[in-house]
């Protein structure tokens, strides 16, 4: 019941995110696994189920504008509790940057992370609050 | 712009669903940097205002957030979704000082507004700007006017403030309004009359003219609903309406529709808010004038900022009367009336409380009271400002946070106007200014690559950089370089050269450096990596420090990486933190404890007893930790479960007040209480209740009661509720629960979105085994789901069908199953044919329909049918001696109806059926048709032609069915004399095909022919085959090896295994029907002979050109053939029909002996082929047994050998023997033909090896 890994993938097919709990996988592996996993739900139409499986992995996905969002799980998560919790991420996000898009994701890949830790860790929700999630976030963004 | 203008759209609490969301998103797609949220489902981030400034602690932030959370009820799902809040936008002038007319008139009545209204404030630096200023000051009062609104009492966390000219879009919106609005429209304004005049017309700058154009566009940039607005600036307003309207006229409804804005009507029309009648204070000194802050003398106003003494100063010289008493509403005494209205306002009294309480005193009685009332009134809001100013950090955060939401809105508005106007909108969004500059241009530098290669240049010369720096050991960009680090491991190339630098960036003492180690440590490493035993040291202290926030980095990272070891050494302040009085530690280390479980089960006793303590905790997020590690404790350890049951009731409990407990914004997910904490409780349950019936009873109201009162309408809903099915299902629950499960599973799956149905599936894939009768009720459904458009949900479907399938249903599962394989999409057919086979062969009610459901999926989707199926088919056809002819007819219509669009594996397994038998086929030798099956007439010409259709069938695996079409021909020829010759002339047309394996069984076949009896025994039936036996022959044995062996071995059942392993090799499901003939031993040694030679000369002649060559059978030349010639290079020529024989020079070659070689040589068809005739006769007395004739030729030559006409001469030349080359050579006419004989037969049990040079070829050859 955890969730592997996040990715967040433009419609390009260039990665702008990864986040991995599995460690089980090395560099290479995990180009291949994205390239393969984003070549299946980029070509999906959007009346499709966001859920796709690759390997052992089911992977829950949305898209939002020009960019995915993906997380792979295993066979025992609750896909649309993953595929809500997504949404949640993505608003947690968009409350930070005010208006999230790509770019801001792209240059302020700390920050992303860093919201993202605060949201799942080990593979498990942690925090579903956008306010509770990015408190710490804003505090060392004040810092540094 | 003194006072205000006011602005208040709708909050936008909108009703999208997900759908919609997503819907919307696509639209923007578009656009590189489109935001990822359509802005109607987002909220204005109001409460992070609040939150974000230093002074705020967590807790704060905590209360805060519920504002936040119902602001920005997430998803668009919100309950509250459809009240719309009204904008108000009120802009106030920098300046430092503002008067208690102001305050009283206006800033009290905003602070009003903000509870009701959507509200933006708005420090319009810009209008500053219309008469000559102070940079300076400008700059300072900006922010006093901004600390001063705070001060007032304006709530950051419930309005927007910020300062004008930090949202661009006010100066552009302006421009493109000033271009519509006519001159006449802003020269009759009276503000620029009056200034104009005072300064002079000419002398005053354009800004004074155009600046009401800049008010327009503060107030439409925010689709203001209401502005409040005084006297003087009614006409402003006025103007702002009308080019509100005049732009809405030139560019909005259908011609902004054509122009692809979302927004059809442009710019809201404002409407005048009218403040309640707000107090009018006067001057102190003129009772008639207002109090204003442009009055010369200072006595006249009363600041907000004035310290107390000054106050008492001023209202003891305030201007007086010489009547008695004080009275309201006296025309004569407007200066009283102006103290009392103060008076009022400050106390907060009615007019009648007021004349009672001070309208008896004299004027030197009343204003020591005016004064205490007025000190008493501006003290704290003195304070408020004294705090808020002093804090320029937390200022800034909150005008920062402001001017976010102001551009959010401001460049929604601007946009649409802009491509309403014929503006592309590249406007990527505000581009964050965070990042170092340097990533930052590794970034771009990436993103401009054109191609993988040009990427890989730019990292590799980063990545050197990078080295180079580390290796210079400088500690000021560290920092920046492991943030580049993980940009280049995202993009995936190695980079463990920094691993060492996160340690030394998570052991610094800054925070931003421990931040980015961490990062890194979490991204660039994992557990395997021995380095990250150098950091346990540093974890431990920042898990010891005081910091909560580097604790929770600790716990964070420690959480994703943790390896036994670390897990073992720190644990122990794991399990402290798992007590820590702040929620934020707890939770976090929740997460962490089951991670270190995971690694170190043996920690588990000490975390056992503490993670049901996380059960009592208050917060959301520490209880779904809590949770959490639970579960992973069950998961680590079955008998934990066993102890854990014991907490069931109060689980029930948690989950109980979750779902009754109303709403709570904190965790609210479109009206759904914390679907995630939900989930995990149910989940959490099912472990618990799983074997048990006691708790499985305790959770059964609860469970009963989530399952009918979630909201099925909404995701997260569906979530719990799929959660809580798949718990009811799971657990020792009653009937009637089950039967309120399987109905929700029912609903599910006849719901539209496909995101449930993929889930209800799933789910009744896992029900199967519990409840197999209410799966399949839904069978038909399942069935249909089979044939969705989404292959995700057909994978699902073809899963759960494949668990439904048992003896009873297969008939009519399978037939719908093939039904749809017909128009199956390419990517789902291999999966579809696999499952349909495995089906089939698991459950076949009887032989017969085996074979017809098999043929029907070699039919329809052969290319997918795997080898061991096929086989698997024969093999069944072989044993079941009562269906041979049943089969064959089979096979027979299969292959004729469908014979163009064939596959090879149903070419191969028909194939196989004719010719074994094919004789059943025709006449009544087949027996009876069975009970519904169709007749077949077939003649053996007609089959004979068929097997020949498919000898020349082309494509892929085309060589594979020759092979098989030539055995199938080769195993009817003794069976149909009639057809005999026919065959034979079929199966010799292939001598000299290129395809090793078929001229192989050509050659063969035509020698079995000539044996007569020998070969009708050996082309015979094949017997019925064991099948352990049969699937041990099949083990692959190499090519080569086996060749090797035959060649030496005189066993032909050796030989016959060994060259069927060949042909496993070879050709995959070549050896099949060959697998189980009995030996032939002239067939055996010949075919094993001729691969054995195919290796002998490859491996001879490869070497040596033309030197050396082994004996050989003269008999198998024929077959070396073909492989010689494609050593020497030449283009290996498909069966060439023999030239005439033209009659030629003739050259003695060789002679010696008995044997005497003679060339007869023809041109070839260019002058530089010759073809050759060879001659052998044998003088001598005795026979010349296994004769064999190799040749070589340089290798500007190459050579091609036909079969010699036998390997046996005739003694006293009483019959020669004859074998055809051709030469070709390439340098015709510059170098002669020249030739190397090699020479071996056997002359009464003697072996004679000869070996000669043929040169003296008549000139022109």
């Amino acid at each position: 019941m955890t969730i592997k890994f996040v990715l967040l993938v433009n419609k390009q097919g260039q990665t702008r995110l990864a986040k991995y709990t599995d460690s089980s996988l090395t560099t290479d592996e995990r180009r291949a696994l994205e390239a393969e996993i984003v070549r299946k739900c980029l070509t999906r139409a959007d009346k499709q189920c966001n859920i796709v499986e690759h390997r052992s992995y089911r992977v829950v996905y949305r898209r939002y504008a020009s960019l995915f969002f993906l997380m792979g799980i295993d066979a025992e998560e609750n896909e649309l509790g993953i595929s809500e919790m997504i949404h949640c991420m993505v608003e947690t996000l968009d409350k930070w940057f005010s208006n999230v898009c790509e770019l801001d994701i792209m240059f302020s890949l700390e920050t992303t992370h860093h919201i993202i830790d605060e949201m799942i860790a080990n593979g498990c929700i942690v925090e579903t609050n956008k306010a509770a999630a990015l408190t710490p976030v804003q505090l060392l963004e004040r810092i540094s | 712009m003194s006072t205000c203008s006011g602005c208040g759209v709708a909050q936008m609490q909108s009703t999208l669903t997900a759908a919609a969301a997503r819907a919307v998103g696509r639209q923007l797609a578009g656009a590189w940097g489109g935001r990822l949220l359509p802005a109607a489902s987002r909220a204005r981030p109001a409460a992070l205002t609040g939150a974000r400034s230093v002074s705020v602690s967590a807790a704060q932030a905590a209360e805060a957030a519920p504002e936040a959370a119902a602001a920005a009820a997430p998803g668009g799902d919100g309950a509250a979704a459809t009240q719309r809040r009204q904008r108000v936008l009120s802009g106030v002038q920098p300046t430092g000082s503002l008067h208690l007319g102001n305050y009283l008139g206006a800033i009290r009545n905003w602070v009003k507004l903000q509870e009701e209204y959507d509200t933006f404030f708005c420090v319009v630096d810009l209008h500053a700007i219309t008469l000559p200023h102070e940079p300076k000051e400008l700059l300072h009062s900006t922010h006093a006017s901004a600390a001063l609104y705070i001060a007032c009492g304006i709530d950051p966390a419930k309005a927007s403030i910020f300062v004008q000219s930090h949202v661009p879009a006010h100066a552009e919106l302006t421009w493109l309004l000033s271009c519509i609005t006519p001159i006449g429209w802003l020269r009759k304004m009276i503000q620029f009359k009056e200034k104009s005049k005072k300064a002079g017309a000419e002398e005053v700058g354009t800004g004074l003219l155009t600046y009401p154009v800049l008010m327009a566009a503060d107030i439409l940039l925010y689709q203001t609903d209401l502005v409040p607005v005084g006297e003087d600036q009614r006409q402003h307003l006025e103007l702002a309406r009308d080019i509100a309207e005049r732009t809405n006229y030139l560019y909005g409804g259908k011609k902004a529709k054509k122009m692809g804005c979302k927004n059809t009507r442009l710019l809201k029309v404002p409407e005048a808010l009218i403040p309640p009648a707000g107090a009018r204070v006067m001057s102190l000194q003129d009772g008639t004038s207002k109090m204003s802050k442009s009055a010369e003398s200072d006595l006249s106003r009363v600041n907000l900022l004035d310290p107390p003494d000054v106050i008492v100063q001023k209202v003891k010289r305030a201007k007086t009367d010489t009547f008695d008493g004080l009275e309201w509403d006296n025309p004569e005494r407007p200066e009283a009336r102006n103290l009392l209205t103060i008076y009022q306002c400050v106390t907060g009294m009615t007019k009648e409380e007021v004349l009672a309480d001070v309208g008896s005193l004299r004027w030197g009685d009343f204003k020591p009271r005016l004064a205490d009332a007025l000190v008493a009134h501006l003290q704290p809001i003195q304070a408020r400002y004294a705090e808020v100013s002093s804090d320029e950090g937390a200022l800034d955060a909150i005008l920062a946070q402001g001017a976010d939401a102001a551009n959010e809105q401001a460049y929604a508005t601007l946009d649409n106007v802009k491509m309403a106007m014929g503006f592309g909108t590249v406007h990527g969004g505000r581009r964050p200014s965070r990042m170092t500059l340097r990533l930052r241009d590794l970034i771009k530098q990436v993103r401009q690559c054109k191609t993988a290669a040009e990427e890989r240049d730019v990292v590799a010369k980063e990545s050197a950089a990078l080295r180079q720096a580390f290796k210079e050991q400088d500690g000021t960009y560290r920092h920046r370089n492991v943030a580049k680090l993980m940009y280049i491991h995202m993009l995936g190339y190695p980079t463990h050269f920094g691993q060492m630098e996160t340690l030394k960036l998570i052991a610094s003492q800054g925070f931003p450096e421990k931040r980015v180690g961490y990062l890194g440590l979490m991204i660039l490493l994992d557990e395997r990596q021995e380095v990250l035993m150098l950091v346990t040291n540093s974890l431990k202290n920042d898990l010891n420090s005081r910091n909560q926030y580097t604790v929770g980095l600790a716990l964070c990272a420690l959480g994703n990486i943790c390896s036994a070891e670390m897990a073992r050494d720190l644990a122990p302040e794991v399990e402290r933190l798992l007590a820590s009085q702040n929620p934020y530690l707890r939770k976090k280390a929740a997460l962490c404890a089951s991670r270190v479980l995971r690694k170190v089960p043996d920690m588990l006793e000490s975390f056992m007893e503490r993670a049901p303590g996380l059960l009592e905790d208050r917060s959301h997020s520490v209880l779904l930790a809590g949770v959490t590690l639970m579960l992973d404790i069950c998961a680590q350890a079955p008998p934990a479960v066993e102890a854990f049951r014991m907490h069931v009731p109060l689980l029930c409990k948690l989950l109980r007040s979750l779902i009754m407990g109303g709403f709570t914004p904190d965790y609210d997910v479109g009206g759904i209480n914390d679907p995630f904490l939900q989930v995990a409780i149910l989940r959490l349950l099912r472990l618990l209740g799983r074997g048990s019936a006691d708790a499985s009873d305790a959770m059964s109201d609860v469970l009963a009661q989530v399952a009918t009162n979630t909201d099925s309408a909404r995701n997260a809903g569906n979530a719990i509720l799929y959660e809580c099915v798949q718990t009811i299902m799971a657990v020792e629950s009653i009937g009637g629960l089950r039967v309120l499960a399987v109905n929700i599973l029912g609903r599910f799956l006849s719901n539209k979105d496909n995101n449930i149905r993929y889930v209800a599936l799933n789910t009744l894939a896992r029900v199967v085994s519990v409840d197999a009768a209410a799966v399949q009720r839904h069978r038909a459904t399942v069935v249909e789901c089979v044939k969705d458009a989404d292959i995700s949900i057909r994978r699902r479907a073809l899963e759960l069908v494949y668990a439904l399938v048992n003896e009873g249903n297969i008939r009519t599962l399978t037939k719908e199953l093939l039904d749809y394989l017909d128009v199956c999409d390419a990517e789902f057919k291999p999966d579809l044919t696999n499952k349909v086979c495995l089906l089939v062969q698991r459950y076949a009610p009887d032989k017969r329909w085996y074979i017809d459901s098999l043929l029907q999926v070699l039919v329809q989707a052969g290319a997918h049918v795997k080898d061991d199926a096929c086989r698997a088919l024969i093999l069944l056809v072989v044993n079941a001696a009562q269906l041979h002819g049943y089969a064959v007819r089979a096979a027979y219509r299969a292959l004729s109806q469908h014979q163009e669009a064939a596959q090879p594996s149903l070419l191969m397994v028909s194939t196989w059926c004719l010719g074994e038998y094919g004789e059943l086929l025709v006449g009544a030798e087949g027996g009876k048709l069975l009970e519904g099956e169709a007749p077949v007439s077939a003649s053996e010409a007609e089959v004979v032609g068929l097997l020949d259709a498919v000898a020349q069938h082309t494509g892929p695996g085309a060589a594979v069915c020759r092979e098989y079409a030539l055995t199938a021909l080769a195993k009817l020829a003794p069976k149909w004399p009639g057809s005999a010759d026919r065959i034979r002339a079929l199966v010799a047309a292939y001598r000299h095909s290129p395809q090793l394996e078929v001229q192989t069984r050509s050659v063969e076949y035509s020698r079995l022919f000539a044996h007569g009896p020998i070969g009708a025994q050996v082309l015979d039936h094949i017997p019925p085959v064991e099948e352990t036996a049969y699937d041990a022959s099949l083990e692959p044995t190499e090519g080569s090896a086996a060749g090797a062996a035959a060649s030496s071995s005189a066993s032909a059942a050796a030989d016959l295994a060994a060259l069927l392993g060949l042909d496993a090799g070879m050709a995959g499901m070549g050896a099949a029907p060959v697998a189980g003939a009995p030996a032939a031993p002239p067939a055996a040694t010949q075919a094993s002979a001729v691969s054995a030679l195919a290796d002998l000369l490859a491996g001879d002649l490869l070497g040596g050109s033309g030197g050396s060559a082994v004996p050989a059978p003269a008999a198998q030349s024929a077959a070396a053939a073909d492989p010689l010639a494609g050593l020497f290079g030449a283009p290996a020529a498909p069966a060439p029909a023999a030239p005439a024989a033209a009659a030629g020079p003739t050259l003695a070659a060789f002679q010696k002996g008995p044997l005497t070689v003679t060339f007869q040589l023809s041109r070839g068809p260019t002058p530089a082929d010759t073809d050759i005739l060879a001659v052998y006769s044998n003088s001598g007395g005795a026979p010349l047994e296994a004769f064999a004739l190799q040749a070589a030729v340089p290798k500007q030559m190459t050579l091609r050998l036909e079969a010699a006409s036998s390997v046996a001469l005739p003694p006293h030349s009483s019959g020669a023997v004859t074998q055809r080359l051709h030469v070709h050579n390439a340098l015709h006419g510059q170098k002669a033909l020249v030739m190397r004989l090699r020479i071996s037969y056997s002359l009464e049990g003697q072996a004679v090896l000869e070996q000669a040079e043929v040169d003296g070829f008549p000139a022109g050859y």
